[in-house]
C-alpha cells in the first residue's frame, strides 16, 4: 500500500478557559489514504473540529497538539500560514454544509469557479473559463453556459451544493474534506449529489473525509467509518462491517435509528457509560 | 361502537402567495381528515407545501381558501383563543423557538396566564415531569440546555394548556439520532397517555412510519396519495413519484440491512 495522504497521531485540541481548560479532541490517531472515510458522531463529539484542524482553520482559541500530523510527508504542525495557503484548496479542499452561506453572494457562480482555478493554476482567462464550464458539466448541470452567469441566490440548494463540489474539485486536490455536505438538502436531491461526488472522487482517486451525523448515509457511502464520541475515536471499522461493531456506543447508535423494515414500539435510547470516556477503543473489530 | 368522527378535516384547501398578477399556488386543493387520537403524517420534499398546510391549520397564516374544520365545525379564518388552547404547535428548531431571555418557568407559565388557567406552579412541575425534565430545569435559560432538552421544553410548552391536537413541524430533524430516539419515544408515550391527535410533517419516512398510522404524500402542493405506515414500510405505492421517493429514502436503510443482514 502506498503512503497515506493524511497521517495523524495523537491529535489533541484544547480550548483554554478562564477556570478550566476544555479538551474537545482528546488524542486521536488515524490515517486516510485514497479512500472514502466517514467520520460520524453526535454534535459536540469533535468531528468537525478534527476536519478543520487538518487545514488549520480552527477557531483562534483552539490549541492543537499532536505527536505528528502529516500530509503527504509535509508536517502540518510546523507549516507556516504561508505554507498552509499553498495546501488549502490546492491539495486539500473543503466542502461545507450549506451552499447558501459558503458561496460569495455578490459574484457570479462561473467567476467563483474560475477564481478557484486561477488561484492555483497559471492559466489565461479563456482557458480557465472552458475548464469551469467543463467542471459544471461534470457535476451534471444541464445548461452550464446559463448557470455560469447566475448568482448563488438564483440556484436551488442542490445545484448550489453541486457548484460547491465543482469549485472544490477544479484545483484537483488530493484530499477533500466534506463537512455535512448534504444535511441541508432533500432526500431526493441528496442521492444525486452523493452519486456525483462519489463518481468524481473515485475517478480521480481523490481521498475523501466525509463528516456526518447520519450513520445510514455514511455506512452506504464510505469505505471506512470512524465513530467519534467525546473527542475520541471509539471505533475504526470498514463500512461493510458496521453490523459487527464492537463498541457499545456504535451498537447503541445503530439501534436508536427508527427503521422502515422493522416496526418497534419504543426506540432504544443510547445509555452513555462514563467509562467510555477513557475506556477501550476498537479498530477493525479488535481492541486497539 | 359509534363510527369515528374526524377531529380535523381539510376540504379543498388552497394557499397562494405572491402579488395578484403573479400568484404562486403553493397548496392546491388539498383534502384530508384526521380522526381523534390518530397520528397523521405529511411527507414530501422541501417546497411541496407541507409546512404551509400546518401553518394554515395552526392559524399562523389566515390567507387560505377552502375550509378547515375541527369537530365538524368550520374554523374561522381568525382563530379564537379557545382554538389555541386545543391545538398547539412544536417547531423544527429548538434553538430558534424558545425566547433566549426567558427562563423555562416563564416560558411555561405564559400560556397559562393567556388562557387564565389556574394552579400555574403545580402545572409547570407536572408538565416538566411528563416530558422527563426534573424540577431543576425550571429556572434555567435556553442556552443552559442541550438541543434535546430544549425540544422537551418546547413540547412541554405545547402540552401545558392540555391540548387535544399537537401540530409537529419536523420536530426531530435538527437533532442527533440518539436525541431523536428520545424525543420520538416521548411523543409516542404522550400520545397514548393523553389521547392526543398528531399532525406531523417530516421528510424522514422512517420517522413518519414510526409515529403515524397514516400519511399523505405531497408533491407540488397536492396530496397525491395516502399511505398507511404498513404500506410505507413495504414500499407499496401506487403513484410513480411516491415510489421514487420511497426508494430514494429506503435505499440507505436497505443497504444497511444487506450489511446488517
Amino acid at each position: 500500500m502506498d503512503e497515506p495522504l493524511i497521517d495523524v497521531k495523537d491529535l489533541k485540541i484544547r480550548f483554554r478557559g478562564a477556570k478550566r481548560d476544555f479538551d474537545a479532541v482528546r488524542g486521536i490517531s488515524f490515517t486516510i489514504g485514497r479512500e472514502k472515510v466517514g467520520i460520524v458522531g453526535e454534535s459536540g463529539s469533535g468531528k468537525s473540529l478534527t476536519g478543520r484542524s487538518l487545514l488549520k482553520l480552527t477557531p483562534k482559541g483552539a490549541h492543537i497538539s499532536a505527536t505528528h500530523m502529516r500530509f503527504k510527508g509535509t508536517d502540518l504542525l510546523a507549516a507556516s500560514e504561508r505554507d498552509m495557503r499553498k495546501i488549502r484548496g490546492n491539495h486539500i479542499s473543503m466542502i461545507l454544509q450549506d451552499p447558501k452561506y459558503s458561496l460569495n453572494p455578490l459574484m457570479r457562480i462561473g467567476n467563483q469557479i474560475v477564481e478557484a482555478y486561477r488561484l492555483h493554476h497559471k492559466a489565461p482567462p479563456a482557458e480557465a473559463k472552458a475548464k469551469a464550464l467543463a467542471m459544471l458539466e461534470a457535476v451534471q448541470i444541464r445548461d452550464p453556459e446559463r448557470v455560469f452567469k447566475l448568482f448563488p441566490h438564483e440556484v436551488s440548494g442542490g445545484m448550489g451544493q453541486r457548484v460547491m463540489i465543482a469549485m472544490m474539485l477544479i484545483p484537483e486536490p488530493d484530499l477533500i474534506i466534506a463537512d455535512e455536505p448534504t444535511s441541508a438538502l432533500d432526500v431526493t436531491v441528496r442521492r444525486q449529489v452523493l452519486t456525483i461526488l462519489d463518481e468524481l472522487v473515485t475517478r480521480r482517486g481523490t481521498g475523501l473525509m466525509f463528516i456526518s451525523h447520519d450513520l445510514n448515509l455514511v455506512a452506504s457511502f464510505c469505505d471506512r467509518v470512524l465513530v467519534m464520541y467525546a473527542g475520541r475515536i471509539m471505533e475504526d471499522i470498514p463500512a461493510n462491517q458496521l453490523h459487527n461493531a464492537r463498541h457499545p456506543y456504535t451498537q447503541s447508535l445503530l439501534e436508536s435509528l427508527p427503521r422502515l423494515d422493522a416496526a418497534v414500539d419504543e426506540l432504544k435510547v443510547p445509555v452513555r457509560d462514563p467509562e467510555w470516556l477513557d475506556g477501550p477503543v476498537y479498530r477493525n473489530g479488535v481492541l486497539a | 361502537m359509534t363510527p369515528k368522527r374526524p377531529l380535523i378535516e381539510a376540504v379543498g384547501l388552497s394557499i397562494s402567495f405572491g402579488p395578484l398578477h403573479a400568484r404562486n399556488r403553493v397548496v392546491d386543493d388539498v383534502s384530508f381528515r384526521i380522526d381523534k387520537g390518530e397520528a397523521y403524517g405529511l411527507i414530501g420534499e422541501s417546497g411541496c407545501g407541507k409546512s404551509t398546510i400546518l401553518r394554515a391549520l395552526s392559524g399562523l397564516n389566515s390567507d387560505y381558501e377552502g375550509a378547515l374544520t375541527l369537530n365538524n365545525q368550520e374554523l374561522p379564518k381568525k382563530r379564537g383563543k379557545e382554538f389555541f388552547r386545543r391545538a398547539q404547535m412544536v417547531f423544527q428548531d429548538p434553538y430558534g423557538s424558545l425566547h433566549p431571555r426567558k427562563i423555562v418557568e416563564k416560558v411555561l407559565t405564559e400560556p397559562l396566564a393567556i388562557h387564565g388557567i389556574d394552579r400555574a406552579s403545580e402545572r409547570v412541575a407536572e408538565t416538566l415531569d411528563a416530558v422527563g425534565l426534573g424540577p431543576s430545569f425550571r429556572y434555567r435559560y435556553p442556552h443552559e440546555l442541550s438541543g434535546g432538552q430544549r425540544q422537551r421544553v418546547a413540547i412541554a410548552r405545547a402540552l401545558i394548556t392540555e391540548p387535544e391536537i399537537l401540530l409537529l413541524d419536523e420536530p426531530t430533524s435538527a437533532l442527533d439520532v440518539s436525541v431523536q430516539a428520545e424525543i420520538l419515544n416521548l411523543l409516542k408515550r404522550l400520545r397514548v397517555e393523553r389521547n392526543l391527535t398528531y399532525l406531523m410533517v417530516s421528510h424522514d419516512l422512517a420517522v413518519i412510519a414510526h409515529i403515524c398510522e397514516r400519511a399523505g404524500m405531497m408533491y407540488k402542493g397536492r396530496i397525491i396519495e395516502e399511505l398507511t405506515s404498513q404500506q410505507i414500510r413495504q414500499s407499496q405505492a401506487k403513484e410513480d413519484y411516491t415510489r421514487d421517493f420511497l426508494t430514494a429514502s429506503v435505499e440507505a436503510v436497505a443497504r444497511r440491512d444487506e450489511v446488517v443482514g
